[in-house]
């Protein structure tokens, strides 16, 4: 994500992301995720909202302490996303137990549509658009765009270079792995160019 | 010590006061145990230069991130990227 960092001339002042793809990740409740996004928003903070210097103070008032809910969360991110843009990127968000995700996306509603702004950059499997779309476009729409064509030639061609072991691969193995990848991903991206450049 | 926004860059106008970070190493992992910049840096060290850049440069994009809109939708607030597994989704932009 570092490029949006750059990206705008410096609208965006926070970046947080998270990655779903590893194990403790994917077994992540909302209140997991959420407060792992808002744990990067405010480490960035050279000053931090009063709001959640007093939740801390709250919570040791109690005799075990009180973990952190999501209406808790919610209402810290929306202190900070009102004073400066705060874009939220979530990876492989198909790969989150759908019962959470589908709490963390209600969440997020919660959270971005408030003034001035918030966004949302997902990553995610193509059956995961529509549940994106129902969750979170009521309060603004939602945008789409597929990897394109280039970008998943040059993705393998990097990962074939990173082979420990070429001498297990042959040209018939290659090319067999290849030519899955390409008719699997898409079919607007299969085609002889294609193909004849990655080879 | 406080201060309000309104001071700096505060497009919202709001009323938050402020106060010096002392307590942010009790804070952060109050609000997460888990290390978000771990994963994070694996991300960033596996990326491969330039990869996904024209995604950034769309109407759709630049409309998503100021707020004018740019595609069907006035007020785009979320921009998915979807595709199979292994596409390499994680590493754009």
């Amino acid at each position: 994500m570092d490029p949006l960092h750059d990206w705008d001339r410096g609208q965006i002042f926070a970046v947080v992301c998270f990655y779903f793809g590893l194990a403790p990740q994917k077994e992540q409740p909302p209140t997991g995720t959420l407060g792992s996004l808002l744990k990067q928003v405010v480490g960035g903070l050279e000053e931090i909202p009063e709001e959640i210097a007093e939740a801390l103070r709250d919570q040791k008032k109690v005799t075990s302490g009180r973990e952190l809910r999501l209406p808790d969360i919610a209402k810290m991110f929306q202190t900070i996303s009102a004073s400066q843009l705060t874009l939220i990127c979530i990876d492989a968000l198909d790969e989150c137990v759908p019962e959470y995700r589908l709490k963390l996306l209600d969440s997020l509603r919660e959270i971005v549509p408030k003034p001035p702004v918030a966004r949302i950059f997902a990553t995610g499997e193509p059956h995961i658009l529509d549940e994106i779309e129902k969750r979170l476009a009521g309060r603004g729409g939602v945008l789409s765009a597929g990897a394109s064509k280039d970008d998943i030639i040059r993705y393998i061609r990097a990962g074939r270079s990173m082979d420990t072991t070429p001498e297990a691969m042959d040209s018939g193995l290659e090319l067999g792995i290849s030519k899955n990848i390409l008719e699997t991903i898409s079919e607007m991206y299969v085609g002889a160019g294609a193909l004849g450049n990655l080879l | 010590m406080s201060r309000c926004p309104s001071d700096n860059t505060n497009p919202a106008n709001t009323s938050n006061h402020y106060t010096v970070a002392d307590d942010l190493p009790e804070i952060l992992p109050w609000l997460s145990p888990l290390e978000p910049w771990i994963r994070r840096q694996d991300v960033r060290a596996c990326r491969i230069d330039n990869l996904g850049d024209w995604l950034l440069g769309t109407n759709e994009s630049r409309g998503w991130c100021d707020g004018s809109g740019g595609g069907e939708s006035d007020s785009n607030e979320t921009f998915s990227c979807h595709d199979d597994p292994g596409v390499g989704k994680t590493y754009i932009p």
